[in-house]
C-alpha cells in the first residue's frame, strides 16, 4: 500500500514528461527509450491512476515520436473500462489513435461499448460513438448497429448529429446495415435539428459520390433542402451532390440550373460560390446562362489576388476546357499572368490551360511566350514548360506545327536554355524532323551545326542526346552545312568533346568519317578539274587545306585509339585508317589510292537512308523450309518478341551503349557497319538484295518516299527569322479558340508518316476502380431505395429515372472508359534506321510526285490496317483521300 | 472526407496529429516528414492548398495555414471544398483561442488530451460535426468539467492555463 502510494506521488505526469522531452539534453532517442521502458514498468501496476497516466504519456509518444503502441491495446481496453470518465477518456483516446480494424482486442471491446453507447451521460455515448469511427470493423459494426440505430432517435441532438456521422462508416463496413438504417439516415434529412440535417446529407454526400446512379431517386428531396437552405456547410455539400448527380440525368441539370444561377448571385461565402462553378463545370455544361455566368464569377474572384481563388479558378477553367474554349479565350490574361505567380501549383496549373489553347494558329506565339519564361524560371519549372513545349509540338506527328524551319530553330533553342534536361527528346524530335520532313533538313543541319560547335553544351550530361543525334544528321547531310565541312570537323574534333559519353562520342568519330570523305571527294573534284589551270601555289595551298584537315583529324584522333570503350576505339582505328593514304601529301600515287578509296566510300555513305517502321520485320514471309525454333529456346529470353526489330548487322558490343540508348529513348544510327570495308561491298550488298530479294524489308519501306519540297526552303527561313520575340498581347482572342487540326494542309510539308505508327497520345483519365465493397453497398442502397419508392415515399417533382434507364447509362459509361483506355496508349514514334539498299537514289531524283503514305487517325474514322498511300500534291483533302484509297491500295499491292 | 488533421510547428515537430483512417506508426511519421518538406518549402503568401496525390492517393490535397510558429493541417479528398476546410481551420483556431485565451504553442503542446477533445468536437471520423466554435466550446466546457470531478491530481484541478503562470 505504501509502496503503491510512494508510486504514484513519485510518478511523472505527462505534463512532466513533455517539460522533460523539451528540457532534454541527452539525445531525443535515449530520452524516448527511457520514458517508455518508465511506461513499461507502470503499465504493470495495479493503481489505476499510475495505468491511466502510462497510458496517456504512451499516447503522446505515439504521436511526438512515433513510439509504438500496439503492445499496450489490452492495457487501452483496460482503462476505456474504467468508471471515472476522465479515465474512461484517457482510454478511449488512446483506442482510437491506436487500434484498427485488424487490433485482436477488438473483440473484447464489443460489450464494453454497447454499454457505453447506452450510457445517460452524452459525453460517454459521443465518446464510445467517436471511437466507433475509427475502429469499426465488419464484426463490430454487426454487433452494434442496433444501438446506432437507437441512438439516431435519441432526443439529444448532440448524440443524433454523430450517430448519424457513423452510420457511413457502419454502412461501408456492414453493408447489410443499409436495409436496417438506409431509411432513418434519409428521414434524418427533415431532423428538426440543423446540425443532424447536416451531418445525414453529410453521409450522403460520401456516399453519392462514391456511386451517384443509386441516389438519383432522392434527387428532390436534395433539391428541396437546396432550396431552403441557409446554412454554407449544409449547401455546400448538396451542390457537391447535384454535381455527381447531374452529369447523369439532363433532366435534373436543367431543373437546377436556374436556382443553382440564382444562389451564385446572391451568396457572398466562396467556399459556396466556387462549390456552384464546380457543379457547373461537372454537370451543367450544356446551360450556356449558367456557364456564363461562372465564367463572369472567375472573373471577378481572380482579379482580385487571392492566390485561393486563382488556384481554384484555374482549376475550374481547366474543367471547361474542351467544351467551352471561349471561357478560357476571355479569361487569358489572368491565365498567362498566373505563370509568372511565385506558386508552383498554381503555374502548374495555368500551364495545363495554355498547353490546352494551343493551336496550329497561335502555337508559334505560345511557344515564344513559354521559352520566355523558361528562361527565367526555376529549374524544375523550366523543365515542365519545356518538356510540355515538346509534347505538344511533337504530339500526332507534330500536328499543329506547320513550319518546320521555325520548329527546328525551337528545338535547338531549348538545348541551349540553361536548365534544360530534355537532351533525349530534342535529339529524337531533331532526328525525326531530319528524317520525315525533307524540305527542312537545311534547317535541321544548320541547327545542328550549331550545336555541335557550342562548346558550352558538351559540359552538360544531359544534352548528350542532343548531341549524339546533331552529330548524326549532320554527318548525313555534310552537303548542306552551311559553314563547310572543315568547320564541321573542327566543332566534332573540339578538345571538350573528351567530355561526351562513349556511346555519343563514337558517334562524333563515324561521323567525322563522313565529313572527311565528302571534304576529299569535294577537294579531289576541285583539284583534277582545274589541274591544268591552276597556278603552283595555289595547288600548294589547296593540298595543304586538305593535310590540315588530315593533320587536325589525327592529332585529336590518335589519342582515342587507347580508349576504354571498345567502340571509341575500334572506330577511332578505322578513321585513321582512312587517312593513312593522305599522310604523305607529296607522295601523289598514295593520295591517288587514297581517293578511290574514298570515292568508294563516298558512294556508300551517300545512300539515303529512312525511317523504318518497327513492326516492318513482321511483314516479311517466313521462307518455309526455314527451322527457327529448333534448339533455340534459349534464346527466347534475349530475343524478345517479333516487334523488336534488330539494327542490321549492327553488333553494339559495348553493353553501356545499350544503357544509354534505353536512358535517351533514342535510336542511334546503324551504318557503321559498312564503315572501312571494302569498297566492293556496296556492290555486293546490291547483288544480294537482288538474289534475296524477298528476306529485305518491301522496297516501299525506307527511302523512296519523301514527298517533295512543298515549302520552299527560303519561304522557311524568312518564316522562321519574322518571328521575333512576342507579348501576352499576341493572343488575340480568334488565336485562342481551339480549333480542329485541319486533315490536310495546303503549306504544311508533307511529314513522312509509317503505316503502322498509332501514337495519339490522349490524356489518361482514371479509371477509378471500385471495390467489392462498394458494390455491395450500392447493391444494398438500392433495394433500400426501390422498398422506398414502392411505398410512395417519392414521386415528386418527376426526378427519378427509371432502373432501366440508369443501367443502360452505366454500360455507355464503362464502354466509354474502356475506349479511353485504348485512346490512350501513346506509343512512341520509334524510327529506325536502316542501311540504304540502293533504291533511293533515282527515286530520289527523278519522281516529283512522290507517293505519300499518310495516316492520320481523326474523330471521324478510323483508318483501316491497309496501308494508305495518298498521292499527295498538297491539295488533298479529307474527301479526296478517301476517293484515293481504292488507287492506294492497288499500288500499295503492287509495291509488296 | 477529411483524412486527417495534423498540427506541427514550424520546425516539423507534430503537435497534434489525427489520422481519420488507419495509418502505420512509422507511415505517420513519414507522412508528417513529407508533408512538413511540401509546408516548409512555400513561402507565405502562395495558396493554401497544395495537391497531395504522391502521399495520400489520388485526389487529395493538404489544405493548411500558417499561424505565428504552427501550420494547421487538414488532408482532404474531393468530397470536401477546400475553401469550407479553411474556414473551418478557422474555426478551430478560433475555438482553441477562446478555450485558451490567446492560444499559442505551448498551450497545444501542454494540453495534448484538451486540444484532441475540441478536434473531436468538430470533426469526427472524417466528417465535419460541428462548424459552429460556440457550440464547440459548449460541448469542450462540459466534457471538462466532466473529467474535473473527481480528479485527485491537483495539477489537473487548476485546469486550464495552470502552467503559463509557472512559465513566466
Amino acid at each position: 500500500m505504501a509502496s503503491a502510494m510512494m508510486e504514484s506521488l513519485f510518478q511523472r505526469t505527462l505534463d512532466d514528461l513533455v517539460k522533460g522531452l523539451r528540457l532534454q539534453m541527452v539525445g531525443e532517442s535515449r530520452y524516448l527509450a527511457k520514458a517508455l521502458e518508465e511506461v513499461r514498468k507502470e503499465m504493470k501496476s495495479t493503481d489505476p491512476i499510475i495505468k491511466v497516466t502510462a497510458l496517456q504519456k504512451l499516447t503522446y509518444l505515439q504521436m511526438a515520436c512515433g513510439a509504438d503502441m500496439s503492445w499496450a491495446s489490452f492495457c487501452a481496453v483496460e482503462v476505456m473500462t474504467m468508471t471515472r470518465f476522465s479515465h474512461k477518456k484517457v482510454g478511449y483516446l488512446a483506442a482510437s489513435q491506436s487500434f484498427h480494424e485488424g487490433t485482436d482486442v477488438l473483440v473484447l471491446t464489443t460489450n464494453l461499448l454497447k454499454k457505453d453507447l447506452g450510457s445517460k451521460n452524452e459525453y460517454e455515448t459521443s465518446l464510445a460513438i467517436e471511437c466507433l469511427s475509427r475502429i469499426l470493423n465488419a464484426d463490430l459494426a454487426a454487433a452494434l448497429t442496433p444501438e446506432v440505430f437507437t441512438l439516431m432517435a435519441s432526443s439529444r441532438s448532440y448524440i443524433r448529429k454523430k450517430a448519424t456521422l457513423v452510420l457511413l462508416r457502419v454502412f461501408v463496413k456492414y453493408p447489410d446495415a443499409i436495409r436496417v438504417a438506409f431509411k432513418r439516415l434519409v428521414e434524418k434529412m427533415d431532423d428538426a435539428d440543423p446540425q443532424v440535417v447536416c451531418a445525414a446529407v453529410s453521409v450522403l454526400c460520401e456516399l453519392t459520390l462514391k456511386e451517384p446512379r443509386a441516389y438519383l431517386p432522392l434527387a428532390p428531396e436534395f433539391y428541396r433542402l437546396l432550396d431552403k437552405s441557409s446554412n454554407n456547410w449544409l449547401s455546400i455539400k448538396l451542390v457537391k451532390i447535384f454535381g455527381a448527380l447531374t452529369p447523369l440525368e439532363p433532366r435534373l441539370g436543367r431543373k437546377i440550373a436556374g436556382p443553382l444561377c440564382d444562389l451564385m448571385r446572391k451568396v457572398h461565402a466562396k467556399s459556396l460560390l466556387f462549390e456552384c462553378i464546380r457543379t457547373v463545370t461537372l454537370g451543367l455544361r450544356d446551360h450556356t446562362g449558367a456557364v456564363k455566368l461562372c465564367v463572369e464569377k472567375l472573373r471577378e474572384n481572380m482579379d482580385l489576388g487571392d492566390p485561393n481563388l486563382k488556384y481554384l479558378g484555374l482549376k475550374a477553367l481547366a474543367a471547361l476546357m474542351d467544351s467551352h474554349p471561349w471561357a478560357l479565350a476571355e479569361s487569358k490574361e489572368v491565365i498567362i499572368k498566373c505563370l509568372n505567380d511565385g506558386d508552383i501549383s498554381i503555374q502548374r496549373r495555368a500551364l495545363v490551360l495554355i498547353m490546352g489553347m494551343v493551336s496550329e494558329s497561335n502555337v508559334v506565339e505560345t511557344v515564344q511566350v513559354l521559352l520566355r519564361y523558361a528562361q527565367s524560371a526555376d529549374a524544375s519549372f523550366c523543365n515542365e514548360l519545356l518538356s510540355s513545349i515538346l509534347q505538344t509540338c511533337g504530339r500526332a506527328r507534330y500536328e499543329i506545327v506547320s513550319d518546320f524551319g521555325w520548329y527546328v530553330t525551337v528545338l535547338s533553342d531549348i538545348a541551349c536554355i540553361p536548365h534544360s534536361e530534355h537532351g533525349g527528346e530534342v535529339g529524337r524530335q531533331l532526328m525525326d524532323v531530319a528524317i520525315r520532313v525533307e524540305s527542312v533538313r537545311t534547317d535541321v543541319v544548320r541547327a545542328c551545326c550549331g550545336l555541335l560547335a557550342d562548346p558550352a553544351l558538351l559540359g552538360r550530361p544531359a544534352l548528350q542526346g542532343a548531341l549524339c543525334a546533331a552529330a548524326w544528321i549532320v554527318g548525313e547531310h555534310i552537303t548542306r552545312a552551311p559553314h563547310g565541312p572543315y568547320e564541321v570537323l573542327e566543332a566534332l574534333l573540339q578538345p571538350r568533346t573528351r567530355l561526351l559519353h562513349f556511346s555519343v562520342h563514337a558517334v562524333y568519330l563515324q561521323t567525322v568519317l563522313k565529313v572527311f570523305v565528302s571534304y576529299a571527294i569535294s577537294y579531289q573534284h576541285r583539284y583534277f578539274a582545274k589541274k591544268e589551270v591552276l597556278e603552283q601555289e595555289e595547288v600548294v595551298t589547296q593540298r595543304g587545306s586538305l593535310h590540315a584537315a588530315v593533320e587536325l583529324i589525327k592529332e585529336n584522333i590518335t589519342p582515342l585509339m587507347n580508349s576504354v570503350d571498345m567502340e571509341v576505339q575500334e572506330r577511332a582505328c578505322n578513321v585513321l585508317g582512312q587517312l593513312q593514304p593522305f599522310e604523305d601529301p607529296n607522295d601523289i600515287h598514295r593520295v591517288q589510292d587514297g581517293f578511290e578509296m574514298l570515292t568508294a566510300l563516298s558512294e556508300v555513305f551517300s545512300l539515303d537512308l529512312g525511317p523504318v517502321s518497327v513492326h516492318a520485320q513482321g511483314r516479311v514471309p517466313l521462307p518455309e523450309n526455314l527451322l527457327i525454333e529448333n534448339n533455340l529456346d534459349a534464346l527466347g529470353p534475349v530475343c524478345g518478341s517479333d516487334d523488336v526489330l534488330l539494327n542490321t548487322g549492327e553488333a553494339k558490343t559495348s553493353t553501356s551503349y545499350r544503357e544509354w540508348e534505353a536512358e535517351f529513348n533514342f535510336q542511334p544510327p546503324s551504318k557503321e557497319n559498312l564503315s572501312g570495308v571494302d569498297p566492293s561491298s556496296a556492290a555486293l550488298l546490291q547483288q544480294h538484295r537482288h538474289r534475296y530479294e524477298n528476306f529485305y524489308l518491301p522496297s516501299d519501306a525506307p527511302v523512296v518516299d519523301y514527298p517533295p519540297a512543298q515549302l520552299t526552303l527560303s519561304a522557311a527561313t524568312t518564316a522562321s527569322t519574322s518571328h521575333g520575340p512576342t507579348d501576352s498581347s499576341v493572343f488575340n482572342e480568334n488565336s485562342l479558340v481551339w480549333t480542329k487540326p485541319r486533315q490536310a494542309k495546303a503549306r504544311r510539308p508533307a511529314v513522312v508518316a509509317l503505316d503502322d505508327e498509332d501514337d495519339l497520345p490522349g490524356i489518361s483519365t482514371p479509371v477509378s476502380k471500385k471495390g467489392l465493397k462498394d458494390e455491395l453497398v450500392f447493391e444494398a442502397i438500392r433495394d433500400a431505395l426501390s422498398a422506398d419508392r414502392n411505398k410512395g415515399h417519392s414521386a415528386a417533382d418527376g426526378l427519378e429515372t427509371p432502373q432501366g434507364t440508369s443501367s443502360s447509362r452505366k454500360s455507355g459509361h464503362g464502354h466509354r472508359s474502356t475506349k479511353n483506355r485504348d485512346a490512350t496508349n501513346p506509343r512512341v514514334d520509334e524510327i529506325q534506321i536502316h542501311a540504304g539498299d540502293g533504291v533511293g537514289q533515282e527515286a530520289d531524283s527523278q519522281t516529283p510526285n512522290v507517293v505519300h503514305r499518310e495516316h492520320r487517325r481523326s474523330r471521324h474514322h478510323r483508318p483501316s490496317k491497309l496501308e494508305i498511300h495518298v498521292i499527295n500534291d498538297g491539295l488533298s483533302s479529307e474527301n479526296e483521300s478517301e476517293e484515293y484509297l481504292a488507287t492506294v491500295v492497288a499500288v500499295g499491292s503492287k509495291g509488296v | 472526407m477529411i483524412l486527417a488533421a495534423l498540427i506541427m510547428n514550424t520546425q516539423g515537430k507534430p503537435r497534434i496529429t489525427k489520422f481519420y483512417d488507419h495509418v502505420s506508426v512509422e507511415r505517420q511519421q513519414e507522412i508528417l516528414r513529407v508533408v512538413y518538406s511540401v509546408l516548409s518549402s512555400r513561402s507565405g503568401n502562395l495558396c493554401s492548398f497544395v495537391e497531395a496525390d504522391d502521399i495520400f492517393g489520388p485526389d487529395t490535397k493538404l489544405v493548411y495555414k500558417h499561424f505565428a510558429t504552427l501550420y494547421f493541417v487538414f488532408v482532404i479528398d474531393s468530397a470536401e471544398s477546400e475553401l469550407g476546410i479553411l474556414d473551418l481551420i478557422q474555426v478551430f483556431v478560433e475555438t482553441l483561442d477562446r478555450c485558451f485565451k490567446n492560444v499559442c504553442e505551448l498551450d497545444i503542446v501542454y494540453n495534448f488530451g484538451k486540444v484532441h477533445t475540441i478536434l473531436d468536437e468538430i470533426v469526427m471520423g472524417g466528417q465535419v460535426v460541428e462548424t459552429s466554435s460556440a457550440e464547440v466550446m459548449k460541448a469542450v466546457q462540459d466534457i471538462w468539467k466532466l473529467e474535473r470531478v473527481g480528479e485527485l491530481n491537483p495539477a489537473n484541478i487548476r485546469g486550464i492555463g495552470h502552467y503559463k503562470n509557472s512559465r513566466s
